[in-house]
């Protein structure tokens, strides 16, 4: 079991549509992967579970723990990690 | 006549007869014996497998109505139908407290619901909507319900209801729906994103409606309801006065556009005969459409970052092919201008490793990426090369400084051309140009313009980089103005020196879309302007207002005015005397 604390970027907060970049980013992973909002007093909550990501009360700026477990959990924490710290706000597009 | 006021949730001014539409009628929950509970488990997961791939079909039909991003609505309630936590706790309700799967899964629903609402957010709050709307569905999937009750949309008619769940304002026949008043919903909710989506008016949160309409009923009143969904204000029964402005309304706007759509054919000449070419930005191949019928000649910048964001993986050739060839078609017999990938630490991508910079905007961005990441750009050329055999286009390359960046990008445009040579692969002729968004970059043009045929002047990040002003930074309001004298002095510099190299200069940035901007670039000696495809009329008229004679001898003044508000007041007051005669 590996952790990996990142900062949660995205001006709207954990909304569906971030939820569903980070269920994409498990996708083919076979890992148990866990976020826990470590501002506040919050429990870990499944990264792939819509309901529980949108409930998770993450907001941007908060610390966030991610924990993998399994065989591929180095690629999992790995794949998710690099989405979560690269941000999933909205492109701010400009010229 | 009765007035109800809500929010503003989709602008656009509409009177009519009404439908109350009603939520669906809310199965009713029941208990089972033990015994009975293995089979009602697995009868609510083939419901909630149904109602997920229900809802992808709605994300299909409203995504190839041309609304990807509402489409993502829809993805996220699929994906909610088939959460396990959601199944899970309806589950643990079947088994131990003997409810049925009717009452467990809306049980669960409304548990999340509630939690989502607790979190103090505005938008998550909303989003509590979506959940008991999946919850429903599935609810009226186990037991048989039609996914809609009350009336049916069978008249052009405004609809009004307590709340629309997306998934029944998406499905709602349009031809027929002339607009949208609710008791409850906020401008946030995805019935008002869709609303806006499809340019319907509507009105959300007016609380009492519901109740008013009924009372109104039942003393044989309520035919009709004027909404405006700028406003926010409804009107029931409305009188005759009532009743012109709201035509007055909804008048001027269809004339508007009308007027948009027939003066699109308009070439934009000046009084005294020139002509200046307006093309669009785009960031999608999504928005060409609106363009063209605007009359957009060409595309000058078309943005590809949105091929390569929010994803772990770089796009492929064949992808950005795909979306190129798409452009590249809908704009032809024009020409399409596509801009390199444009991105930086500010907003760093998985698989580009830019590591921590103190100054994202003055860091390894852009091109200046293609010196250890070759490929990516190599890749992006590779791709233009081939859609230019579907038709001529011409490729720019943001954040160049000088000469250096120049040969850079030449060779990596051959390196794209001769790969592809050697593969044998079909491919068409690239222009290739640059942005000039550096203020270097244009005070060295004369070393390489002859190197490339065009530049696109990008105003927005010029301001910023020669006033050494962060564009997002609200105390510095004062220095937000694209006509400060310093960009126009930078902007004749251009101009000078591309017309000693004999290359075409056009300005891509949001000035060109702001008509007292665009008439005073058109005065510098601009004669292409691209801009977001919604300015283009209002920039069309401004310029088919005004002489280029008074243009120039405005500018002569304006280049020696000491602020960009005093430059901003002698063209607004070109335009203000071009309207009046």
């Amino acid at each position: 079991m590996i952790t990996r604390d990142v900062v949660f970027h995205d001006r709207y907060g954990l909304h569906p549509r971030a939820a569903r970049l980070i269920q994409g980013s498990l996708d083919g992973f076979s890992a148990k992967v866990s976020l826990e909002n470590l501002e506040g007093d919050h429990s870990p909550v499944d990264a792939r579970g819509m309901l529980a990501l949108i409930s998770s009360g993450i907001r941007s700026g908060d610390r966030v723990r991610i924990t993998a477990d399994g065989a591929d959990e180095v690629a999992a924490i790995g794949s998710l990690g690099d989405l979560l710290e690269s941000g999933v706000d909205h492109p701010d597009v400009r010229l | 006549m009765k007035r109800v006021q809500g929010l503003g949730a989709a602008p656009g001014v509409v009177r009519g007869t009404w439908i109350r539409i009603d939520p669906a009628q809310a199965p009713e929950g029941g208990r089972i014996a033990p015994e009975a509970a293995a089979g009602e488990v697995e009868r609510l997961r083939a419901a909630s497998e149904a109602a997920g791939v229900e809802l992808e079909t709605i994300a299909g039909r409203v995504d190839a109505d041309g609304h990807a991003d509402e489409a993502a609505i829809f993805l996220a309630q699929a994906s909610i139908a088939r959460d396990p936590a959601l199944d899970t706790m309806a589950a643990g309700r079947i088994n131990e407290s003997g409810e049925d799967a009717v009452a467990a899964i809306q049980a669960a629903a409304g548990s999340f619901a509630k939690q989502l609402r607790s979190l103090d957010d505005e938008l998550l709050a909303a989003r509590a909507a979506d959940v008991l709307d999946v919850g429903q569905r599935i609810a009226r999937r186990l037991s048989g319900t039609p996914d809609a009750a009350g009336e049916s949309l069978d008249r052009p008619a405004i609809v009004v209801a307590d709340d629309l769940p997306p998934s029944v304002t998406a499905t709602l026949p349009r031809e027929r729906l002339l607009g949208i008043a609710l008791d409850g919903s906020s401008p946030t909710a995805h019935a008002a994103i869709l609303a806006r989506a499809y340019g319907i008016p509507a009105v959300v949160g007016s609380g009492d409606l519901l109740r008013t309409l009924r009372v109104e009923a039942e003393s044989g009143r309520a035919a009709e309801l004027a909404i405006d969904g700028g406003t926010g204000e409804i009107v029931i029964d409305p009188d005759e006065t009532t009743r012109a402005r709201f035509d007055a309304g909804a008048e001027d706007e269809r004339r508007r556009h009308s007027t948009d759509l027939r003066e699109a054919s308009r070439p934009a000449v000046t009084l005294d005969g020139v002509e200046i070419a307006l093309l669009a930005n785009i960031g999608t191949p999504d928005e060409s459409d609106d363009a063209v019928a605007l009359g957009a000649q060409g595309v000058g910048l078309f943005r590809t970052e949105f091929l390569f964001l929010e994803r772990t993986d770089p796009p492929s050739e064949t992808e950005q092919l795909a979306a190129y060839e798409r452009v590249v078609r809908s704009f032809a017999p024009y020409l399409v201008t596509i801009r390199l990938l444009d991105v930086g630490g500010d907003k760093p991508i998985p698989y580009l490793p830019i590591g921590d910079e103190a100054n994202p905007f003055l860091g390894v961005r852009a091109l200046r990426l293609a010196v250890t990441d070759p490929s990516l750009f190599v890749t992006q050329l590779r791709a233009c090369y081939r859609a230019a055999a579907a038709g001529s286009l011409k490729v720019m390359a943001p954040m160049v400084a000088d000469a250096g960046d120049v040969d850079l990008l030449l060779s990596l445009a051959k390196r794209a051309r001769e790969e592809l040579a050697a593969e044998n692969v079909a491919m068409g002729e690239v222009d290739l140009g640059v942005m000039l968004e550096i203020p270097s970059s244009i005070l060295v043009g004369d070393s390489y313009f002859r190197q490339i045929t065009f530049a696109s002047l990008g105003t927005n990040d010029l301001l910023q980089y020669t006033v050494a002003v962060d564009r997002g930074n609200a105390r510095l309001e004062r220095y937000r103005d694209s006509l400060h004298p310093s960009v126009l002095r930078l902007v004749r510099l251009a101009v000078e020196a591309s017309e000693r190299a004999g290359i075409e200069l056009s300005v891509c940035g949001e000035m060109a879309g702001d008509p007292a901007a665009a008439v005073a670039l058109a005065g510098l000696g601009i004669r292409s302007l691209s801009m977001a495809g919604s300015s283009l009329p209002a920039v069309r008229r401004a310029i088919r207002s005004v002489r280029l004679d008074d243009l120039e001898s405005a500018m002569a003044a304006a280049l020696e005015d000491r602020s960009a508000s005093a430059v901003r007041s002698r063209f607004e007051a070109l335009l203000a005397e071009g309207a009046r005669s």
